[in-house]
């Protein structure tokens, strides 16, 4: 009897796995469906006219594809410049991020000094503090500096952020202390365990590290904002600002222009995404 | 020999109790310097300027705690601390959404895994800027896409973004939307690390997969779901684009929306009156620490760390 | 006189502060004046009129031809702030655009240079700008500013929507009661199209009304707040109504979706009171070129009055040269810049007879009566620190304009609020 009944059962549980199998790729497809919708519909406006992206009921598909308005960002807005902008504030910020980052972890997570849990908690403390309500004293600073209009400007509070430490962090305790012992018989001191031997194995951090610092400089809006009255030191999104405000209700152009700041990082990701799903996944782990 | 310890520093400490004092003094000086700089001294000055008046022409003086009764006592407060966790509260939905996404997207043998992810995970990599922008678009009352598509179902519809009643949950789903991918991601890195032999062995003494779920992949996934509300409910006490771009400045739904953040923003940058922007910006904080205290105190009772 | 000593402290404060931050340019200062090479920073916030400005700045340059100016264009929605703060700390622009309600701070931070006597030098006549406006740049007989430019409200309209209604255009005859009975005759659910939009704006709007009906923003000696005047009441509920009672407007949730001027340009508003400064968009239109003509504001109860407003270009005394600074800021508000933008028929430069240009650049608007008004025109009101309480307006009248609050209520809760703002002004 048992005997006879398992393969019917298995006949019904395997029925029940296809059909629980549909239903996944079902809601998984509208789900994924409701994620993209806005791109597509992003991406729709931005070839339409503008009297057609502004009837009611709204017109799904462009009845003649406006290409021109993709031309028109670049009319009213020096593209090139704020993209080069963009992008050395980007390398600049990722660059020092990385080694301020790397340095901070290593003394926490491999070496030990007095006052050490206390700073590590300052560090960790100023995760939670929203950016938006320190700038006006960091802008302070830059300009006491006299580095207002600079691209070190743009870069500078975000490098000393303590994202990366924390990420850097976590990896570097999870590597065995042998390491550091065997190498200090070997009469290395910390900066040469640091260089030699704890930095070359955190690739996958500092990759992690990396592409999330990127993401954030590319798409900071308020700090480059304020820190900068240099249109030629203008960032694409601080160029997506004024836009909205000159065209206000242009959507065709603004869909456009936003659609272009996306992009790069879009691409970026659709060609980096393990390890951008690492970076995410490694700010994650406890 | 130190199988005992767990890996990393605490061995290496145990072994040399002072040693590293003047390496790290070297190595963190840097570090250190930029954090005093441009995280303690802001705080530092913004303490200060709370409790001062003045014009930024002239200086501010130190003169008591005006501002801070002020602020405390005033109506705007309250009511942004509250839209605040409202908007807070509505964008932990997102967690169930995103464990949801993650279980199926776990199963073994699924097929366009890569793919979906991918497409989850797309609205974290755009400008906030410009997907609140887009998010406007579609919500908006007269021409928006969102309410043709209500339209047809016969379900009602409103200016989703000027309406009072609906403006901050039109901003919730927004963020519920952005941070679906984040969560999603950590989640999914949670069920990884569930060795299979534990499922493996529930499934042979017979449990289904609700009660696999229920007994075996919820305990053990609890730290991350509980890291994943912890992130989530810090970012919505930090939010201010989203609400900035899709609702501007002169909407009727402001006064019901206004976050804490966003109330910061408009005394510092639109009134200029840099004192009652510090002491927002100082609650804001002490908010953040105390909401993120009392999850940590609410975590023992729901979160199981193997 | 206290308003005196503070501006002397204010100008020292903020001449050490710059010399502070700037050690290494204190050296140069000296022979600056002729000769050598200056640069001057000079910011604005529109980028559309930013041609029409470089052509005033390029002028300049022709006639002093050892300074260069840099012109910088900062985004509106943090033009105020990055002004007040780069201009506190000494690291601000030179010459910037300034507004009439803006400029309290920088009065009582003693920012800003006198320019009587480089107006004076320039042998500019100030009769020739609207008397209100000058006044507006003014704090004890002394200019700051001289305006550059202005702009009135008219009654803008569609004439194709007017015409589908079988509707007559408006006149310079009108009153609230032709406007809003027109206004019902050009309603059309059906269509999805409303006589007039009565969004919630300060100027374009309900200021105009407000003193129409005989009510005022503020009192005169700038003290007390206007709102809870029955006159201004009645000024402000000309626009609610539109709404509340007779329908013939959008509410304020679709203005807040969709600006009012973007859905009269869509052809959803037959009427709509605006700006003189929309023309040039409207003239760009092919649609709103082709239907849209402007008349008068309509008369209130008491008058047909349109408020008035202007930039003006004010110099900062944080400024390393002075002396050329105030030069520019006088030049870029002085005849011949007011001729070269209204040339370019981005705004009505401020100059008597250089007006015409403008007119001539938009024929198929009536846009002269933008000019004609500017005889029965009130100033925009302000006060030390406008912003204090025009910052809330929006915010407290918005239940009147929903119509959850009788206006009574809204503008007496405005009212309040405005007193507490204006007494902190006084102590």
């Amino acid at each position: 009897m048992p005997e006879r009944s398992r393969p019917g059962r298995g006949q019904d549980a395997r029925a029940g796995l296809r059909a629980g199998r549909v239903a996944t790729y079902l809601v998984l497809a509208v789900g994924a469906l409701l994620m993209v919708a806005p791109f597509l519909w992003q991406f729709l406006t931005s070839v339409k006219s503008l009297r057609e992206s502004t009837v009611a009921p709204p017109v799904i598909w462009p009845s003649a594809w406006h290409w021109e308005n993709y031309q028109r960002i670049f009319d009213v807005l020096p593209v090139e410049t704020m993209a080069v902008n963009s992008l050395l504030a980007l390398i600049l910020r990722v660059t020092g991020q990385l080694l301020i980052a790397s340095l901070a972890a290593f003394c926490f997570a491999r070496l030990r000094f007095p006052l050490q849990r206390a700073l590590l908690t300052l560090f960790l403390a100023t995760l939670m503090v929203p950016p938006q309500l320190f700038i006006i004293p960091q802008y302070e600073v830059i300009r006491d500096l006299n580095w207002l209009n600079t691209i070190q400007a743009l870069a500078l509070p975000g490098i000393f952020s303590s994202f990366g430490m924390f990420i850097l962090y976590q990896f570097m305790r999870s590597l065995p202390v042998e390491l550091d012992e065997a190498a200090r018989i070997d009469g290395a001191n910390p900066w040469q365990i640091y260089r030699r031997i704890i930095l070359p194995l955190c690739i996958p951090a500092l990759a992690a590290v990396t592409i999330m610092t990127s993401l954030f400089s590319w798409n900071d809006l308020l700090w480059p904002l304020v820190i900068n009255t240099d249109p030629s030191r203008m960032t694409l999104p601080v160029g997506l600002a004024t836009l909205q405000g000159a065209q206000g209700t242009d959507y065709p152009v603004l869909m456009a222009g936003s659609l272009l700041a996306i992009l790069p990082m879009v691409l970026i990701f659709v060609l980096l995404q393990k390890q951008f799903i690492q970076g995410i996944a490694m700010s994650g782990s406890k | 020999m130190t199988v005992a310890h767990t890996p990393g520093g605490p061995a290496a400490r145990s072994r040399r109790p002072s040693g590293d004092g003047r390496w790290a003094a070297i190595l963190l000086a840097v570090p250190v310097l930029g954090l005093v700089v441009f995280y303690l001294w802001p705080l530092i000055r913004t303490a200060i300027l709370s409790v001062s008046t003045g014009n930024p022409f002239l200086g501010y003086q130190i003169t008591g705690f005006d501002n801070w009764v002020q602020v405390l006592t005033g109506d705007e407060l309250p009511r942004a601390l509250l839209n605040t966790l409202v908007y807070a509260a509505v964008v932990l939905l997102g967690v169930p959404l995103a464990m949801i996404a993650a279980v199926l997207l776990h199963q073994r043998g699924l097929r366009f895994r890569g793919l979906f992810r991918v497409l989850y995970f797309l609205p974290v990599v755009t400008m906030p800027a410009a997907v609140a922008m887009v998010w406007r678009y579609i919500y908006n009352g007269d021409f928006g896409l969102l309410n043709e598509v209500l339209a047809t179902m016969g379900l009602p519809t409103t200016a989703w973004v000027a309406d009072p009643r609906t403006a901050l949950y039109a901003v919730a789903v927004v963020g519920i939307w952005m941070g679906l991918g984040t969560n999603l991601i950590i989640l999914a890195a949670g069920l990884e690390a569930i060795p299979d032999s534990v499922t493996e062995a529930a499934m042979l003494d017979g449990a289904g997969p609700v009660r696999r779920f229920a007994s075996i992949t919820a305990p053990l996934l609890s730290p991350s779901v509980f890291l994943v509300s912890v992130l989530s409910v810090i970012g919505s006490l930090q939010m201010f684009d989203l609400l900035f771009v899709m609702l501007g400045r002169t909407n009727p739904a402001l006064a019901d929306s206004k976050t804490i953040v966003y109330l910061f923003y408009e005394e510092a940058f639109v009134r200029s009156d840099r004192p009652l922007g510090a002491v927002i910006a100082l609650v804001t904080l002490v908010v953040t620490l105390i909401v993120t205290a009392i999850q940590f105190r609410l975590q023992r009772r729901w979160v199981h760390y193997a | 006189m206290k308003w005196k000593t503070v501006t002397l402290s204010g100008a020292l404060a903020v001449g050490l502060l710059a010399g502070c931050t700037n050690p290494a340019t204190e050296g140069d200062d000296g022979g600056s004046s002729d000769g050598e090479q200056i640069e001057l920073d000079f910011a604005i916030f529109s980028p559309d009129q930013e041609p029409a400005i470089q052509a005033v700045v390029d002028a300049f340059e022709d006639e002093n031809p050892n300074i260069a100016v840099n012109l910088q264009v900062i985004p509106w929605v943090d033009y105020w702030n990055t002004l007040l703060t780069t201009s506190a700390g000494g690291t601000g622009p030179d010459v910037a655009w300034m507004l009439g309600a803006r400029l309290g701070p920088y009065l009582e931070g003693g920012a800003l240079l006198p320019l009587d006597d480089t107006i004076a030098d320039a042998g500019i006549d100030v009769s020739g700008y609207p008397e209100a406006l000058v006044a507006l740049y003014q704090r004890d007989d002394v200019t700051y500013a001289l305006p550059k430019d202005f702009d009135t409200i008219g009654l803008w309209y569609n004439k194709a929507l007017f015409d589908a209604a079988g509707v007559a255009y408006p006149n310079p005859d009108w009153t609230w009661d032709d406007v809003i009975t027109n206004a019902q005759a050009l309603t059309d659910p059906a269509a999805d199209v409303f006589g007039i939009g009565a969004p919630l704006d300060p100027q374009a709007t309900y200021y105009n009304t407000i003193y129409q009906a005989g009510g005022e923003v503020i009192s005169a000696d700038g003290t007390t707040s206007g709102y809870d005047d029955p006159a201004s009441i009645e000024g402000i509920a000309y626009w609610t109504d539109m709404i509340n009672t007779y329908g013939v407007s959008p509410d304020l949730q679709s203005f807040a979706d969709t600006e009012s001027v973007a859905q009269f340009m869509s052809g959803r508003l037959a009427m709509l009171y605006t700006g003189s400064f929309y023309a040039v968009r409207f003239a760009a239109d092919e649609y709103a070129s082709a239907n849209f003509d402007v008349t008068e504001l309509p008369a209130g109860p008491v008058s047909d009055v349109t408020v008035i407003n202007g930039l003006g270009n004010v110099a900062f005394a944080g400024s390393e040269h002075p002396e050329e600074a105030a030069r520019l800021a006088v030049f870029l508000s002085s005849p011949e810049a007011s001729q070269i933008q209204s040339d370019s028929g981005a705004v009505i430069g401020s100059y008597q007879d250089t007006q015409q240009a403008w007119v001539d650049a938009f024929p198929q608007f009536n846009v002269q009566v933008f000019l004609d008004m500017v005889d029965s025109s009130v100033v925009f009101p302000v006060s030390d620190n406008t912003e204090a309480w025009a910052s809330r307006e929006s915010e407290l009248l918005t239940p009147a304009w929903t119509g959850e609050q009788p206006v009574e209520e809204a503008a007496g809760n405005l009212a309040d609020a405005m007193n507490e703002a204006l007494a902190a002004e006084q102590g």
